[in-house]
């Protein structure tokens, strides 16, 4: 097993985002792929780690961003953008669907390209107010 | 458990496939083994390893 990591630029609307691919390089199969969402803190080590433990197990995954650049590190501009997201449930969605984007795009083995992917307008990937994911 | 109340009776009433965990002494932040010392956060071993076992049976059951 080797896990690779890569880094990938991508965009929502204005909002430049950097995520990471983790995956075993040497398994060519068809395998799932998850999306790692990061807590308060931003996309740091901890998400990172946990990205790679899933890609230990098999998964391609992608732990995406949902803060522009700038962000991470910064209280008050977590927080701002905590509250921006938070009270705009679409907008969380859409953040997180253009995450999902990026990792289909790259499915099913190794990352094949990086650099910003188009803006989407839809996402189900959080759960909205009042709209439960369902089956 | 009033928010927890809510959002099970919101969960059933859309009809969704849903499941809640509780795990007693987990604080915020209980998955980060390195996360700040701050009031009200902490990480606690046990709570971190059973919901992977439970995210690795949820995998499972999807992808098969």
């Amino acid at each position: 097993m080797t896990i690779n990591a890569q880094t990938i630029a991508y965009r929502h609307g204005d909002t430049e985002l950097t995520g990471q691919f983790a995956w075993d390089a040497e398994r060519g199969d068809q395998r799932p792929g998850i999306l790692v969402v990061h807590g308060g803190a931003g996309l740091d080590s901890h998400a990172q780690g946990r990205a790679n433990r899933l890609a230990e197990l098999g998964f391609v995954v992608f732990a995406c961003a949902m803060y522009g650049r700038g962000v991470a590190g910064n209280r008050e501009r977590i927080m701002a953008s905590i509250a921006e997201l938070r009270d705009d449930t679409a907008k969380l969605c859409q953040r997180a669907r253009a995450g999902i984007d990026v990792l289909v795009s790259h499915l099913p083995g190794v990352p094949r390209r990086s650099g910003p992917t188009r803006p989407h307008d839809a996402g189900q990937c959080i759960r909205p107010r009042n709209e439960p994911s369902r089956r | 458990m009033t928010q927890v109340n809510a959002f099970v009776q919101e969960m059933n009433q859309a009809g969704a496939d849903w499941q809640l965990a509780v795990y007693d002494g987990a604080m915020h932040g209980f998955t980060h083994e390195t996360g700040p010392a701050v009031p009200g956060v902490a990480y606690h071993a046990v709570a971190d390893a059973r919901p992977a076992t439970a995210m690795q049976n949820f995998f499972s059951e999807l992808f098969g």
